[in-house]
């Protein structure tokens, strides 16, 4: 089985030498820089150290001419004093230090307050390690460094603007903050007012990262080379340490640009990850005690897998156990034929329990409540009243205020503030200690009992499954088990779908049995993210050679559709079968509760939330950026060959795309 | 996230309430249950029509087969009383369909529909399903 890598921990690079341009068009960017594309024409004509400031203690005086740029003054060489090119810029040293933190890629939609640092990326890093890669969105940028993260395990940076791009960028960056995932975001931005050109005025800014602090994890703005090194590999080590979350990293554009002329004073710090932390060993030793001495223990696990290691370390405890487990897909964490995974009946077992444990549960509240979403919002206990509650989380470790994300407030009978990952071992280990033979005897029988429910759950999908089948639009369990029936001998990788949790048809058709099989959601529920978070997961799966697979709603693609010409130019394997049911179906849903609630116009709900008149087409929308595509399907029985088709073109190295129109659920 | 464990406790609460057991149209049969004879006379092509109007098929699915927003509906669905009473006065996540905005016969009709609805095809005869 291919793993994900760990976070790699690289030794600290020696300045690489800088690569000579080799190819005509970077002869040609070399010849823009040097004619000005940094100083700017004015410069020429004017001394720079009165340029857009006042001469300390002098009246104003009056404003020097405007310079009339003639071709007889564009043909005069600029005065022997004035240095107009540099063989090695900060930006240079900021590659050093980015390669350092072992990057295999960058995202970007170009931008010109980072130009200096991409301009190093591509010739002075030779555009490796990190490779940059073209995108249309900045959402696109950062939803795909999401889904590359759940993929590889390590994050992917990527370039914006402070302003303009941060501002696109926030949405994603929100999603990755509520599903914890680490993006290395790096902003361009000119601090120093006095020598910003017109443009950079717009996409200047005084603090960039204020808007999105109240989701990121950690921001600077370094005012020197060896403040951004510190800055950048700190960066880098809060992102990754549980709880993980994005980063932001101002890039000063003048720093960017400067002449690097302290190159031997320079260096980069060394990275050392710290541990994540372990629970208390004397409440994890209550817990394992409440564990065996359980009738019906129930293990849930949310965001639990940070590693692949997590999976069999909680088949392993589960099967100590015979527990119930359930896997509410934050991460892959659990085999969903495994006979001890009782997620398609969390409800029954969850009303059953003696103990419930939560390993980084979200929102453990709502696991063991409910609250009904009636004119008067009520809740309820799932639970037993003398169920005992226990959570496993970093969430206990790390909370902000602004954003509502952390939850209602669970009431637990003991909470570990600790990684659930690193806990798991040391909580096998003391289950192992305390189980009897008596215990095991009755644990046997509890495992048979879940085995059977597990059984008749399954059976009870596929029954349901045949409802619709042959129904036109095309029904999304017929969807789901026809893309199974051809990714089934592949080494597959479902990257997105919308309906993948708990009650969505993979999930209970397919067979999910490694780390990768299945890699959560959005987090934050910010509508866009499954397009472009396919592309970044396919991206990481190209290098294991695994089948990338994405159920794409047709609302999500709508957001920034750019990302499919991404994955063309980059030549990233996905297939992507639509799920397009021509509306925001979600949303209409809402509305039409808000009409019933009203006893008003209940069949005008849908009001707003279409995406009909006219019908899109996605086959053409994909054909036009770049990408093998067809459809609409609506026959089912066209289903299989046109996925057929697309997987040939997908084994190929390309993606490709099917339109399939579905029923709406 | 929200939504998504919303789904869940959805279909968890009405599931039960709202379809006959699961294996019973494996059968084929499409006769109404005993309760269900107490159901007033509807119109099945009607309610096909006002089954999308009055926007059951957001959470039911177009052909009522259920999804995750909402449990199936037919064919063979419940007793038309509890059917009805569930309608009005839901004690789960659906939203209440008073009789200001639908009617008993539009609730008729909707049953006619649902009692209509073919049986889908045996199991055993769909291999994709096969385990």
């Amino acid at each position: 089985m291919a793993r994900p890598k760990r976070p790699e921990h690289p030794k600290q690079p020696r300045r690489p030498k800088q690569p000579k341009p080799s190819t005509p068009l970077s002869m040609e960017r070399r010849r823009f820089l040097r004619t000005g594309g940094i100083v700017g024409a004015a410069a020429l004509v004017t001394p720079p150290e009165i340029v857009g400031a006042q001469l300390a203690g002098q009246p104003p005086s009056r404003p020097p001419a405007t310079p009339v740029m003639t071709m007889e003054r564009e043909a005069t060489p600029p005065p022997d004093v004035e240095v107009l090119t540099t063989d090695s810029s900060g930006s240079d040293f900021m590659v050093d230090v980015v390669k350092s933190l072992g990057f295999e890629y960058i995202c970007a939609n170009p931008g010109s307050s980072f130009r200096g640092l991409h301009e190093s990326v591509i010739n002075y890093g030779g555009n490796q390690q990190p490779e940059l890669l073209t995108c249309c969105h900045e959402e696109s940028s950062v939803a795909m460094g999401h889904g590359y993260f759940k993929a590889e395990g390590k994050p992917m940076a990527v370039m914006a603007h402070g302003t303009v791009g941060l501002q696109h960028a926030s949405m994603a960056l929100y999603n990755a903050w509520c599903d914890r995932v680490p993006v290395y975001l790096i902003l361009g931005n000119h601090g120093d007012a006095a020598i910003r050109r017109g443009a950079e005025w717009y996409h200047g800014v005084q603090d960039a990262a204020a808007m999105v602090r109240d989701y990121t994890k950690w921001d600077d703005e370094p005012r020197s080379l060896t403040h951004f090194a510190e800055s950048a590999v700190r960066a880098y080590k809060v992102a990754m340490t549980p709880p993980m979350a994005p980063v932001v990293l101002v890039a000063d554009g003048h720093l960017q640009e400067q002449s690097l002329d302290r190159e031997g004073t320079l260096s980069v710090p060394r990275l050392t990850m710290p541990v994540p932390p372990q629970g208390d060993s004397g409440a994890v030793a209550e817990l394992a005690r409440l564990l065996v001495s359980a009738e019906n223990p129930v293990l849930v696990a949310d965001r639990l897998a940070r590693t692949p290691a997590t999976m069999p370390l909680l088949v392993e405890l589960a099967e100590l156990l015979q527990a119930a487990v359930i896997d509410k897909g934050g991460r892959m964490n659990f085999p969903s034929r495994h006979p001890l995974n009782q997620s398609q009946r969390a409800a029954a077992v969850i009303a059953n329990a003696d103990v419930v444990v939560g390993l980084e549960v979200t929102d453990f509240w709502g696991t063991v409540n409910a609250l009904r979403d009636q004119l008067h919002r009520t809740t309820r206990r799932l639970t037993k009243a003398d169920a005992k509650l226990v959570t496993i989380t970093t969430g206990d470790l790390y909370i902000r205020s602004n954003y509502q994300d952390f939850r209602r407030m669970a009431e637990v009978d003991l909470a570990i503030a600790a990684d659930g990952e690193a806990t798991l071992p040391a909580l096998i280990e003391e289950v192992n200690r305390l189980i009897t033979g008596d215990r095991r005897r009755a644990f046997e029988a509890r495992g048979a009992q879940l085995a059977e429910a597990n059984r008749a759950a399954f059976d009870r999908a596929r029954l349901a499954a045949t409802y619709a089948w042959d129904a036109s639009p095309v029904s999304t369990a017929r969807l789901c088990a026809e893309i199974w029936d051809q990714i089934k001998q592949e080494d597959w990788s479902l990257v997105s779908s919308y309906y993948s949790d708990g009650g969505g048809w993979p999930r209970r058709l397919w067979d999910f049995n490694k780390p990768y099989h299945w890699l959560g959601d959005a987090g934050g529920g910010g509508i866009g993210y499954g397009a472009p978070a396919s592309v970044g997961a396919a991206l990481a799966n190209r290098r294991h050679g695994r089948l990338s697979v994405a159920i794409q709603t047709d609302g999500d693609l709508m957001y920034a559709p750019g990302v499919l010409w991404t994955a063309a130019h980059h030549r990233v394997p996905l297939l992507s079968v639509m799920n397009n049911n021509r509306a925001y179906h979600m949303e209409a849903m809402h509305v039409q509760r808000m009409c019933n609630r009203r006893n008003r116009g209940i069949d005008r709900g849908n009001i707003g939330s279409l995406l009909t008149e006219p019908n899109i087409d996605y086959g053409k929308l994909g054909q036009a950026l770049g990408i093998h595509a067809e459809g609409p399907v609506t026959n089912a029985n066209d289903l299989a060959p046109a996925i057929a088709r697309a997987l040939a073109v997908v084994k190929r190295g390309e993606p490709a795309l099917v339109d399939v129109v579905t029923q709406v659920r | 996230m929200s939504l998504r464990h919303l789904r869940i406790a959805t279909v968890g609460t009405v599931l039960a309430a709202l379809s006959t057991p699961s294996a019973a149209p494996q059968t084929g049969s499409t006769a109404p249950t005993t309760m269900s004879a107490e159901a007033p006379e509807g119109n099945a092509e009607r309610g096909e029509i006002l089954y999308r109007k009055t926007a059951c098929y957001q959470c039911h699915s177009e052909q009522a087969q259920g999804g995750s927003q909402g449990p199936r509906l037919g064919p063979n669905p419940i007793p038309f009383r509890a059917f009805e009473r569930y309608l009005r006065a839901p004690s789960g996540e659906m939203p209440p369909y008073s009789v200001k905005v639908m009617s008993d016969q539009v609730v008729a009709d909707l049953y006619a529909f649902l009692r209509a609805l073919p049986p889908p095809p045996p199991l055993s005869s769909i291999p994709l399903l096969q385990p």
